[in-house]
């Protein structure tokens, strides 16, 4: 594993990102000449360990799904480096993999998608969605593969009669169900799930996340968890990482991230959670305006027009991340002098 | 509280007639709405909150049909007039319908025009309630935009909504139904597309127009935690049911229906359920309401389930005391009925 500022330097580390950028370009006229470039992804370094759950969290258009995609390869990165360590105990930079090369590697890592209803084809059966990254990979042929997709959905708590159904036949909770178990097909260490329970009834994200959690034992997978509600992120993640205007402005534990959030930015979303208890009136910080405009971020701290603690050196001066307090890292210049309100923490 | 009734729904029934049977989407709901009050209504998708709503604007789409029940609103000072005895398209509904009780959506995206400006759709609809006049409309219009946050109203008056951003739509949206001064507000899941932060500006913006303005809110949502913020009194709906009736603070301490209790408790909370815990996740999925013999609605996925009790009979909603209502056998007795 390289150098890095932001490792962990232990030997345990599965993935590790550095200084990844992704800019869209902006093009326009005849020539489509480029004339500007969405940020979405803007110097980001983080590390998963093997079996940990890492959280991101952030607002729409904070580049927390496009990280995503970047990390599996689904879309090229600008800059950057994807470091991924295999079982074999090799590490791999996908950054610089061609499509080719990527092919043999791609069955260590798989996505889960929000939307349960767009992500699988409508024309396969069950059986040929969740065989195919088993067939794709050469991973067992003919009658071994119906046995892997058989175990493989009794293990996501599906019923093995439906294998010739097709997804149509099926409730958004089972659909993202399917979905997992095609993710699981090919034994992945690392599985980047964005939003996966975002688009189900309450009283299925439970179930969904209760699965999620018990696979992560029996397979032994490390999760990079993209979502925007912090109080599904609380529980399952052991580290997260808060994402504003396409970087990383707060990194920590999952408990000291909320006892004692150290980024005016963490506070405010902690704040904006509402409570389900009717005598608990959290202090709202109700944040003015909204997200910055990635193409054309303001100056000094991306953060500053919105933050109620602003002052004139955060609209001149870009913070620095540092690490203020062991494993907590923050990008704020006055993290060490504001004295933020977290979480009551219960357990 | 002022215990001015402006609108009272009664065993209203709203079904739609499929070739594969008929689907009661709404199955005999009651509930008050009282002056300056905060009404939450949560479920699931396919519990029929939406149906309920779309019912009292009359707007439930074909091929459904409200085929029990009433809706009484009462104008404050007038007579009361039955929503469901009115013509779909007639008159009285339509002068009703936007200047009286006004909707909000969820994706302000979908059910704001494309092709006109922002300025534009408000000004119809005040020169079709409030006021001929066209410069006036302009000048209501401008200082609704103003009140809902929305920052240079003169510009984005001529504004399409695809240049607004979320947020902005959404109080573009508000602005649109709050500018006849409706005496009712339905807000059909407003803020479930936005993001925490700007939810938290959102319901921040209605509390206060509340406040200014007096208007009773129906609030319809998924999400217990906003229920919780918001609303005065609480119905729970399941399968077309109401199964839980309380006020906020009573509700959320003292659940009594099994369907409040599991939901509550599968939810993950802020502070209280971290990495490791086990969330009590409710099994199976919630039924299609489409010929379902007469049982509990939630029978199927009861942890509490009374055998040949709950598969068979229909619970009756129930007073616990304390204006609690709930419908379920473990607390009594009583029959309930469906209706056609």
């Amino acid at each position: 594993m390289p150098e890095n500022n932001t490792s962990a330097d232990n030997t345990n580390t599965l993935l590790e990102v550095i200084h990844l950028t992704k800019y869209f370009p902006i093009e326009a006229g005849f020539l489509r000449k480029q004339i500007g470039a969405v940020k979405a992804v803007d110097d980001v370094s983080f590390y998963i360990n093997e079996g940990e759950t890492f959280g991101l969290v952030g607002e729409s258009g904070c580049g927390k799904t496009t990280l995503g995609r970047c990390i599996v390869r689904a879309i090229d990165c600008t800059s950057g480096a994807i470091f991924l360590k295999l079982d074999t105990g090799e590490t791999l930079d996908l950054s610089t993999m061609t499509n080719k090369e990527l092919r043999e590697v791609r069955k260590h890592f798989h996505m889960i998608f929000q939307d349960p209803y767009g992500s699988l084809d409508p024309r396969m059966t069950i059986l040929d969605i969740v065989g195919e990254p088993i067939r794709n990979n050469n991973l067992a042929t003919g009658e071994e593969v119906i046995e892997m997709v058989k175990s493989l959905l009794n293990d996501v708590g599906l019923e093995i009669k439906h294998l010739n159904r097709y997804p149509h036949a099926f409730s958004g909770g089972q659909r993202q169900r399917i979905g997992i178990a095609r993710s699981l097909a090919p034994r992945p260490s690392l599985i980047v799930c964005d939003e996966p329970v975002s688009a189900l009834d309450v009283s299925i994200q439970a179930q969904i996340l209760n699965l999620l959690e018990s696979l992560q034992e029996q397979y032994n997978l490390t999760y990079l968890f993209i979502a925007h509600d912090l109080a599904v992120v609380e529980h399952v993640a052991d580290r997260i990482g808060v994402m504003y205007v396409g970087k990383l402005v707060e990194m920590a534990s999952t408990t000291d991230l909320y006892s004692q959030p150290l980024h005016p930015y963490t506070e405010a979303l902690l704040s904006a959670v509402p409570s389900t208890d009717p005598d608990i009136k959290m202090e709202r910080i109700i944040l003015p305006g909204e997200i910055a405009d990635p193409s054309a971020p303001p100056t000094g701290c991306y953060f500053h027009p919105r933050c109620p603690y602003a002052q004139e050196l955060c609209s001149k001066e870009k913070p620095q991340w540092k690490e203020v307090a062991p494993e907590h890292y923050v990008a704020c210049h006055y993290a060490e002098e504001l004295d933020l309100k977290g979480v009551d923490l219960q357990y | 509280m002022s215990t001015n009734k402006i609108l009272s729904v009664n065993n209203l029934a709203t079904q739609f007639v499929l070739p594969d049977g008929t689907l009661k989407a709404v199955d005999g709901v009651s509930f008050d709405v009282h002056q300056s009050q905060t009404v939450g209504i949560i479920g699931e998708s396919g519990c029929g909150k939406s149906v309920t709503a779309q019912s009292i604007m009359r707007i439930v789409p074909k091929p459904g049909l409200i085929s029990a029940g009433s809706i009484e609103f009462t104008k404050s000072g007038q007579n009361t007039t039955d929503l469901v005895g009115l013509k779909k398209d007639g008159k009285t509904i339509r002068s009703i319908r936007g200047g009286e009780i006004s909707m909000i959506f969820q994706e302000p995206l979908t059910s704001l025009s494309p092709v006109h400006t922002v300025g534009d759709q408000i000004t119809e609809m005040l020169l079709l309630h409030r006021t001929k006049n066209q410069s006036e409309a302009k000048d209501i219009a401008i200082d609704m935009l103003d009140r809902v946050g929305i920052s240079n109203p003169q510009l984005r008056f001529d504004e399409l909504p695809h240049q607004l951003s979320g947020g902005m739509r959404q109080r573009a949206m508000i602005a649109m139904a709050l500018s006849c001064k409706p005496s009712i507000l339905i807000a059909d899941e407003p803020t479930t597309a936005l993001d925490v932060t700007v939810q938290a500006q959102i319901l921040e913006l209605l509390q206060d127009l509340q406040e200014e303005l007096g208007m009773a809110i129906m609030y319809i949502t998924h999400d217990l935690g906003v229920i919780c913020e918001i609303a005065d009194i609480v119905h729970v709906m399941y399968l077309g049911k109401i199964v839980e009736s309380a006020s906020t603070s009573e509700l959320f301490h003292n659940p009594l229906h099994p369907y409040t209790q599991r939901l509550l408790a599968s939810i993950p909370k802020l502070g209280t359920s971290g990495r490791g815990t086990k969330l009590d996740a409710i099994r199976g999925n919630v039924p299609v309401p489409l010929n379902l013999p007469p049982q509990c609605g939630f029978q199927s996925r009861c942890n509490e389930i009374i055998d040949n009790v709950c598969d068979v009979k229909v619970p009756g909603l129930v007073d616990m005391g304390n204006e609690h209502y709930v419908r379920c056998f473990l607390h009594s007795e009583e029959e309930g009925k469906t209706y056609a």
